[in-house]
């Protein structure tokens, strides 16, 4: 029954945004103008939405000892998979309130997906490679996306006021946000550029590549 | 000068002198010494502490990058951070109580990351509280660790902050090490200075640890830091210290002060001050004893010699000073002894020469360089001889005899003298004299005849004295001659005379004798009465062979100076002349006629000679061989 209620609010909702979506883009640099490249925005309106949650687990990899997406955005809901793609093990954790789990050592596995059902930043970790980090941005906002390379972003909104929440790590504000409303009723709205400034963080150093055939030492 | 400067004795100068000299001279170099030696000594201090301060710095930098690194170790326990998950505070604390343990923290704080107290094993009242030092978890969010030095119950301790990385920082773990005597001597071994930590509060300085025996609560002026040292002093040490800035904070000034034991540094010092005191004192020693030994050796012959100059005072001149040294003190008791000689020598010649000749003839001879040796020169002998002295001489008691003719022969040597005369002898109481040396005299004959007529006149004198004293009047013969003689010392090396010898003085003392035979009382032989005619009146009495001779000699009585003759002696002396030439013409009656009216009318004795010659004469015969010339009688 409440499946079927499910399903209802989500044909409804396509059927919605299908009749009326306008395109709002911009970019996120820093005031230095380098592109922010994986920074979250999320948008949520006046009109309570459900987002359609993804069926399959979202993937974030490890690769060269590296979290790749460095920054995975998801709905409250969603599962992750870890799949390690290094010819190393690899031991991921999350010591976050909200989401708080381990993969223990492990590769060549494509472990259980980790399914996030509360919001908020989940920090990654592993317990072999000090800086090796990875965030998981659970929200519960209807939409989101996330910046390209080049720092731009775009959302399909329905016309509404919308509150718009950008996050990135060390942002230089309070909980690493920064929010503004926006109007969106007309055809093109404007390209919201939006220059951050970021904290400064020691950060572990990465040793070089390692070649596990040849080791250094 | 002083008095205190005034030395009886040279050699008490000397030693005062060079002993002074040589302590002036010590204490100089002790003074450079000490005031180089202290200066380096501070400076080298200064230099250390400067050194000092930057090893200790180092030092304490060094043990807080340890620290840090143990405590990054600890916070990246990941353990540690599951059970951060659990937040489970009591077994958060029990975890890090565990973790300090590891690496013997002496306090362990965990704040969160929003500051506030997650867990304190220093102070449980705190949990909740903001952190009281959460500008260094600040300064770690930008550099992943701090640390500082910071008071906690009035004790230091170093703090380092790490966060607690998941990866993202999860918590600040922060490790308290107290700096306590095992980590200030721990300093000490490294750096050998001593060290105390204070604080700078109300601008006095708040002690808390030190390896120096301190009273707590030991509370210093403070000092400019910039300066390069400064001194300060215990109860009973001193120090030369420097103060170094460990935390800046205003608030909570934390200093340390290094500082190095001015004593201990100088103890080099004083080792070389003992040393140095002790080469003084063996240096003076040696000084002292070379000064006595120079004084000695300066002033023993001296006194020496002053002992030869007391003696020679004395009229010791055989007094020889014995000084065996080649040097000047040497030379000069040489001089000394030679000079000793020399005055000996001329005391004896004085002596000698005030016995024989008039003071003028020896002063004479003194002053100008006389050969005394033999030597052949004309000269002009007088033989004096008093008649019928021996046939008196046995009615007379030896004394007044010997005062009698000490007082004769005082009388006539003064006359002597006083014509500038040699006196050669007595012989009883005969005198030779001679003129003519040792001192060139070219009227010695004069001189001569004037002495004979001067002592003729002073034995007048004497013989109204003696006739008074009821003494029997004696007269005195005197016989001159002039000739060459060898004059000269004659005589043993003991006894030296100066005298003369030879023909000339023998005939000399012949013609003393004949006097007797002619009645006369001064004769001279024509040798001198070439020399003298033109001054004194003499008659020629005869005509005599003298032994050794071919030639006969002709013989004069002095009559007086030609200046001072009367009527009646020229008179006399012109008869008599006459006389002679008849006798000598053989007109012997004519003769007996004149020589009977000279001696009734003057009782001269040659008259009456010649008149018993015309008595064995054959009056009326005249011969050719008839030469009036006779034997001298002896």
């Amino acid at each position: 029954m409440q499946n079927q209620n499910k399903l209802f609010f989500l044909v409804l909702l396509v059927f919605s945004v299908n009749v009326s979506a306008l395109t709002l883009s911009g970019t996120v640099t820093t005031t230095e103008g380098e592109p922010v490249f994986e920074a979250v925005i999320t948008a949520v309106g006046t009109v309570k939405n459900k987002p359609v949650l993804s069926k399959a687990p979202r993937k974030m990899d490890q690769r060269h000892r590296e979290f790749v997406s460095h920054i995975l955005a998801i709905h409250v809901g969603e599962s992750v998979v870890f799949p390690n793609s290094d010819n190393i093990q690899h031991h991921i954790y999350s010591f976050s309130p909200t989401n708080s789990f381990e993969i223990q050592l492990y590769k060549d596995i494509v472990p259980k997906p980790i399914v996030f059902d509360k919001s908020g930043v989940v920090v990654l970790g592993c317990n072999i490679h000090d800086w090796m980090v990875g965030y998981v941005y659970v929200t519960d906002a209807p939409y989101f996306t996330q910046t390209d390379a080049k720092g731009a972003w775009s959302l399909n909104l329905p016309a509404d006021d919308y509150t718009l929440t950008l996050w990135y790590p060390h942002l230089d504000s309070t909980n690493n946000v920064q929010v503004q409303q926006i109007k969106l009723n007309t055809e093109n709205p404007a390209s919201i550029e939006q220059k951050v400034t970021l904290k400064t963080t020691a950060r572990t150093g990465k040793p070089p590549a390692e070649d596990s055939q040849n080791p250094l030492y | 000068m002083d008095n205190w400067l005034h030395f009886k004795r040279f050699r008490s100068r000397l030693l005062f002198y060079i002993i002074g000299l040589f302590l002036l001279t010590l204490s100089g170099v002790f003074g450079v010494v000490n005031h180089v030696f202290r200066q380096n000594t501070e400076d080298s201090i200064r230099r250390e502490l400067i050194i000092t301060e930057r090893i200790f710095l180092r030092l304490l930098q060094e043990r807080s990058s340890q620290l840090t690194q143990q405590a990054t170790v600890l916070a990246s326990d990941f353990a540690f951070k599951r059970v951060m998950a659990t937040r489970d505070n009591a077994t958060i604390s029990s975890a890090l109580i565990n973790l300090s343990t590891r690496v013997n923290a002496d306090v362990a704080f965990l704040v969160t990351t929003d500051y506030s107290v997650m867990v304190d094993n220093f102070d449980r009242q705190k949990i909740g509280q903001p952190f009281f030092a959460s500008e260094l978890i600040k300064q770690a969010e930008t550099k992943s660790k701090a640390t500082k030095l910071v008071l906690l119950n009035q004790m230091p301790y170093q703090l380092i902050v790490v966060p607690v990385l998941a990866p993202e920082p999860i918590a600040w773990l922060c490790l308290g090490f107290a700096v306590d005597n095992a980590v200030l001597t721990q300093l000490k071994q490294l750096t050998q200075v001593e060290i105390s930590l204070l604080s700078e509060q109300n601008a006095a300085l708040q002690l808390y640890i030190s390896t120096l025996d301190l009273p707590t609560n030991q509370t210093l002026p403070l000092y400019e830091t910039n300066a390069d040292g400064f001194f300060w002093h215990t109860d009973n040490e001193l120090y030369l210290s420097r103060l170094v800035i460990l935390e800046p904070n205003p608030n909570s000034k934390i200093v340390a002060v290094i500082e190095r034991s001015w004593q201990k540094a100088l103890e080099n010092f004083y080792r070389l001050q003992w040393l140095l005191l002790v080469i003084a004192l063996i240096s003076l020693g040696l000084v002292s004893l070379a000064a006595l030994w120079l004084a000695k050796t300066v002033s023993k012959p001296v006194q020496i010699l002053a002992q030869g100059v007391q003696a020679i005072g004395q009229g010791d001149y055989n007094f020889q000073v014995q000084i065996k040294s080649q040097d000047e003190i040497g030379k000069l008791g040489v001089a000394f002894n030679n000079m000793g000689v020399q005055l000996l020598e001329k005391e004896k010649i004085r002596t000698l020469l005030g016995k024989m000749v008039s003071p003028a003839v020896a002063n004479e001879l003194l002053n100008h360089d006389v050969m005394l040796g033999g030597e052949a020169r004309e000269i002009t002998a007088l033989f004096t001889d008093l008649a019928g002295f021996t046939s008196i001489s046995e009615q007379m008691s030896p004394q007044d005899l010997v005062a009698l003719l000490n007082d004769y022969l005082t009388h006539m040597s003064g006359e002597i003298s006083q014509c500038d005369g040699v006196l050669d002898k007595f012989i009883g109481d005969a005198i030779v004299a001679f003129w003519g040396a040792p001192v060139d005299d070219n009227l010695h004959a004069q001189h001569a005849v004037y002495c004979a007529l001067a002592m003729q006149k002073t034995l007048q004198q004497l013989r109204k004295i003696w006739k008074q004293r009821g003494l029997p009047l004696l007269t005195m013969r005197i016989g001159i001659n002039t000739g060459y003689a060898v004059v000269g010392n004659v005589g043993s090396i003991d006894r030296l005379d100066y005298t003369v010898i030879g023909d000339t003085v023998n005939l000399a003392a012949r013609l003393e004798s004949a006097n007797k035979y002619y009645g006369s009382e001064i004769l001279i032989s024509e040798f001198t009465f070439e020399q003298i005619k033109d001054v004194f009146m003499c008659r020629e009495l005869d005509k005599v062979r003298v032994q050794g001779k071919q030639q006969p000699v002709a013989i004069y009585e002095v009559v007086g100076e030609k200046d001072r003759l009367t009527t009646e002696q020229l008179t006399f002396c012109l008869a008599f002349a006459e006389a002679l030439t008849v006798f000598r013409n053989q007109r012997f009656g004519h003769a007996k006629i004149l020589f009977t009216e000279l001696v009734e009318r003057y009782h001269d004795g040659a008259s009456a000679l010649y008149l018993q010659r015309l008595d064995t004469q054959e009056m009326n015969t005249v011969s050719a061989k008839f030469e009036a010339i006779y034997e001298l009688p002896k």
